[in-house]
């Protein structure tokens, strides 16, 4: 088994360009023997560093909702938007063709255009919409760690794009998953999910390789002409493949490579109007990532990180004499450096330089079959200054320059008071800046002839717009105390946003502007309960009350009243507990109040999921079985009233070998 | 070439010494913590108006000097213990440096006495330590290996002794150390690391630091790179420390006449170091390093 291992890891060394390094180390094999001076007095990596070692959650200058593996197994979930319902103020939302929108305080459409996404720390937004494709994601369920998910603007910390909120997705380092897993789950709606994960390691080389595939069939839409039933034409089909390799090149350098590939058809089409036919779209995407982390101290490290994320959907058809075209290509390149030091006890200090290229693709959204170059750069710094126990203040700021909209910079300002060992109190102030995504500076979309005459303009931007602008307010107190079982925080806030982009209608064509304003008012409350040892609970809940306007129309001028765009209430429950014999059961409860998206519809819903599992240990080895029920209260939509979400039953299998 | 002039060093540094014979020679590597113990022994002895007590031979020019025996050997590390406590000799070994075990295992013939002042700490003292530091926490986790699962018996009765539970669990391989410490992992509870090459190295610092901080568990090891590396505390001696401890050690043997050596021992200078980063991240409140020293050394004193 160990040569197994071994001839892999150096395969794998091959793979990720190590051959070279791995072949001479390391270390253990020669140190198992005998007790020497060198376990005394030699270097050991630094393992707990100021990044690793998170701000007690005491110290944060923002409101953030961990998603740890505990609560994916109660969300009982196979899909990763589902997780962020657990997050106090998001709403998911499913429209056609498999298009998924996470989005913070509503105020949303099916891009929803305003979050920052990574993994890893890549950030995975797509710069033709600003929205993210989650379907064709890159990452199983399976390999992620935790979630963290800011809720509020945190460009200073993690990058463009950061406006409504963050979602950073963490995967597991390989030395943490070592084994072989699989895992199988099928159910309605045709609905079947592969994963094949192998994590091993060779001397300082850790590695993993995940192999996943996932279909559907969709959803159904209950409301064809009026009342009866049909499939929705939104099936899937994904097969994807992720590689991670860390290798530790000094006793205090770290090397990470990822690298993934993923593609495959989705359905798309309305039908039957003839000029939206049913049809299969190819995705496929890959990625590439280096990250160097040297460290010099607990409290001093540098990082270098390389990535290039690429995107393609083919989906240009014919209509008769007339042409669609809907591929799109995107390139993203981005480098970044940051130093994170403490200069006195009292002080900790990040600062960073970024550069990134986005070169995109999409003759038919842009009007032009030219590639076009997008450059963004970023400076950022955050001093984190702990002048007594109690007090803690962050000052932080960005400061951002592309080359269609100049330079702008956006502050952070955030003061943390700690009441004893475990309550404290935040209030902070932060502004955010979102850069028009190409396809709002640039939309040129129309049905045209053969030779690029258009027929029928459907999207048209005359560009020059404004980045859209956001001051955030918030007032927290909240408690967490390591190794207690409660930790909870409420937060009151308000959220002003100018300068909104506005997708307004004049005479059938769509078209950008800066003209809209929101303000978002409410209180949200996050909290983690574990009564006993053998039970969660989860409770993220917000009131929220939008007032603004955005433009929806012209000749004649009409404005939006945005109040109806983001839902007052948005509450999810999980609760969660283990039983003798290795049960575990748990149960969402997840309920929105009206809401409206925007260019989709007005619903609210209450839902619920179940979830049951057994678990079987023989020989180190692990095994489950799970039973999963989705939305078992009835059907409902929750984005547009043909795409409904009904009950559904999946059963899953999965095996872990050491 | 550099055989010769390595021969060609040696031939000197025996003739310089030569004019006054020196009464112990220190025989070590080229490490700089073996540089350490000797400056810091030789400061000692020679602080009053003795000169010229001692000098370092590495363990080649050792071997191959001629010149006539000291007093005393003092052999800094275990290379260094082995080879002398192997050959011929008819003046008395002090060895620094050394593991108890590997102490044990060295030829105990009756050719002019042999001590050692150990590399490790007594069992007590970390027991002590994590009495004194974290009050609220008496469970003791342990993942011991081959070598340090000797200590298991020592552990729960040391323990016992201070009003403290144990948890201990011993591998054989390196892959099975995540289990193990998912064996005897306690939330809340005390972590300790003993010294044993097969459950702390460097490819082994992850897992057991993180598993650690994870659990919310207080990791308490034996060297200052643990701490540094994400460690909570450790109780560990300085190079200089045991310069000074051996140095005094040496004091002792030479006034007596015939030499006598004083028996084995661990190391009775030591110090603590906390990361008081990491400390912070577990929400625990530490008193100063200093204090804990101190405090540890008033208890032994009564002890």
């Amino acid at each position: 088994m160990a040569s197994t291992n071994n001839n892999l890891g150096k395969a794998l060394g091959l793979i990720l360009g190590l051959g070279t390094l791995t072949g001479n180390s390391h270390a253990s094999d020669a140190a198992t023997l005998s007790l020497g001076e060198q376990d005394f007095f030699a270097e050991l990596p630094v393992i707990l560093t100021a990044t690793r070692l998170p701000q007690p959650v005491a110290d944060v200058p923002a409101a953030v909702t961990v998603i740890d593996r505990q609560m994916i197994e109660a969300a009982g979930v196979e899909d990763i938007p589902s997780l962020f319902r657990l997050v106090a103020g998001f709403q998911v939302a499913h429209d056609r063709e498999s298009r998924v929108s996470v989005t913070y305080h509503g105020a949303s459409d099916q891009f929803a255009r305003r979050m920052q996404v990574l993994v890893d720390g890549r950030s995975i937004y797509t710069p033709i919409t600003g929205g993210v494709d989650w379907v064709d994601l890159p990452v199983a369920l399976e390999d992620i760690a935790r979630i963290e998910v800011t809720r509020g603007p945190n460009g200073v910390t993690y990058g463009a794009n950061s406006f409504l909120g963050v979602i950073n997705i963490i995967t597991f380092h390989p030395a943490d998953v070592r084994g072989f897993t699989f895992k199988s789950t099928v159910g309605d709606d045709d609905s079947a999910k592969g994963t094949l994960r192998y994590a091993g390691n060779s001397g300082a080389l850790d590695y993993r390789i995940t192999v996943e595939h996932r279909e559907d069939n969709g959803f159904n839409d209950l409301n064809w002409d009026g009342n009866t039933t049909r499939e929705a034409n939104d099936g899937q089909r994904t097969t994807a493949l992720t590689l991670r390799g860390d290798y530790r090149a000094t006793v205090n350098d770290y090397l990470t490579f990822h690298a993934g590939l993923s593609e495959g058809p989705r359905e798309r089409g309305y039908g039957p109007s003839e000029d939206d036919p049913l049809r299969w779209q190819q995705s496929q995407g890959n990625f590439q990532q280096v990250h160097w982390k040297r460290i010099r101290s607990s409290s001093e490290e540098f990082n270098i990180t390389y990535y290039r994320n690429y995107q393609e959907h083919a989906d240009a058809f014919a209509v008769g004499p007339l042409m669609v075209n809907n591929d799109i290509e995107a390139e993203r390149h981005n480098l970044e450096f940051d130093h994170v030091f403490a200069p006195s006890a009292e002080w900790r200090l990040l600062w960073g330089v970024e550069a990134r290229r986005d070169r995109i693709r999409a003759p038919g959204y842009l009007g032009s079959a030219h590639t076009m170059d997008l450059h963004l750069y970023r400076l950022f710094a955050n001093g984190e200054w702990t002048p007594t126990e109690s007090w803690t203040a962050n000052f932080g700021a960005m400061l951002e320059h592309d080359e269609f909209h100049g330079s702008r910079t956006s502050p952070r300002l955030a003061l943390n008071y700690k009441l004893d060992g475990s309550r404290y109190l935040r209030a902070a102030y932060t502004e955010a800046y979102r850069t028009p995504a190409a396809f709002e500076e640039r939309a040129d979309y129309a049905v045209r002839l053969a030779d690029g005459t258009p027929v029928m303009q459907a999207f048209f931007s005359h560009g020059d717009l404004e980045p859209e602008h956001m001051t955030s307010y918030e007032l927290a107190f909240g408690a967490h105390a390591m190794g207690s079982r409660t930790s909870y925080e409420m937060k009151l806030f308000e959220e002003n946003i100018r300068d909104v982009i506005a997708v307004y209608r004049d005479n059938k064509v769509y078209y950008f502007t800066n003209d809209g304003e929101t303000t978002i008012r409410g209180f949200e409350v996050q909290a983690r309960l574990q009564p006993t040892e053998k039970s969660l609970i989860s409770i993220a809940y917000s009131h929220a009350k939008a007032s603004g306007y955005v433009l929806d129309r012209m000749s004649p001028t009409r404005y939006l009243d945005v109040a109806d765009a983001t839902p007052e209430n948005t509450l999810s429950l999980v609760l969660a507990n283990t039983f003798p014999g290795n049960w575990r059961g748990s149960l969402g409860l997840y309920h929105v109040t009206d809401i409206t998206w925007l260019g989709a519809d007005r619903t609210h819903y209450t839902t619920a999921d179940f979830t049951l599992r057994k678990q079987l240990r023989v020989n180190g080895a692990a095994a489950e079985m799970t039973f999963t029920a989705r939305d078992f209260l009835g059907a409902y939509f929750d984005y547009t009233n043909d795409t409904f979400l009904e009950r559904r039953y999946y059963f899953g299998l999965a095996l872990r070998l050491p | 070439m550099s055989v010769l002039a390595l021969l060609f060093c040696a031939l000197l540094f025996s003739f310089g010494a030569h004019a006054a014979q020196p009464r112990v020679v220190v025989v070590g590597g080229e490490s700089t913590y073996h540089q350490a113990v000797f400056a810091a022994m030789r400061q000692f002895l020679e602080s009053g108006p003795a000169r010229n007590v001692l000098i370092y031979q590495t363990l080649e020019q050792y071997q191959s000097s001629s010149e006539s025996a000291p007093e005393m050997l003092v052999a800094v590390g275990t290379a260094a213990a082995q080879a002398l406590a192997a050959a011929p000799r008819t003046v008395p070994l002090l060895c620094v440096l050394l593991p108890r075990d590997d102490y044990a295992a060295l030829p105990q013939g009756d050719q002019g006495g042999m001590t050692a002042l150990y590399i490790e700490q007594p069992l007590h003292r970390y027991l002590s330590l994590i009495r004194l530091a974290l009050p609220q926490r008496d469970r003791v986790s342990a993942v011991l290996g081959p070598l340090s699962s000797v200590l298991s018996g020592a552990l729960h009765t040391e323990a016992e002794h201070l009003g403290l539970g144990v948890n201990a669990v011993a591998i054989n391989e390196p892959n099975e150390l995540a289990a193990g410490l998912a064996q005897v992992g306690l939330p809340s509870g005390v972590l300790l690391a003993l010294p044993d090459p097969l459950v702390v190295n460097a490819d082994t610092a992850r897992t057991l630091i993180l598993t650690a901080y994870h659990h919310g568990m207080a990791l308490v090891g034996y060297s200052q790179a643990l701490v540094k590396a994400g460690a909570l505390m450790a109780v560990h001696t300085t190079p200089e420390q045991f310069g000074q401890d051996a140095g005094e050690m040496v004091r002792t043997a030479l006034a007596t006449v015939p030499i006598r050596l004083p028996p084995p021992r661990y190391p009775s200078y030591f110090n603590v170091s906390v990361n008081y980063q990491v400390a912070r991240a577990l929400e625990l409140n530490l008193p100063p390093e200093q204090q804990l020293v101190r405090q540890l050394q008033q208890q032994e004193v009564v002890r």
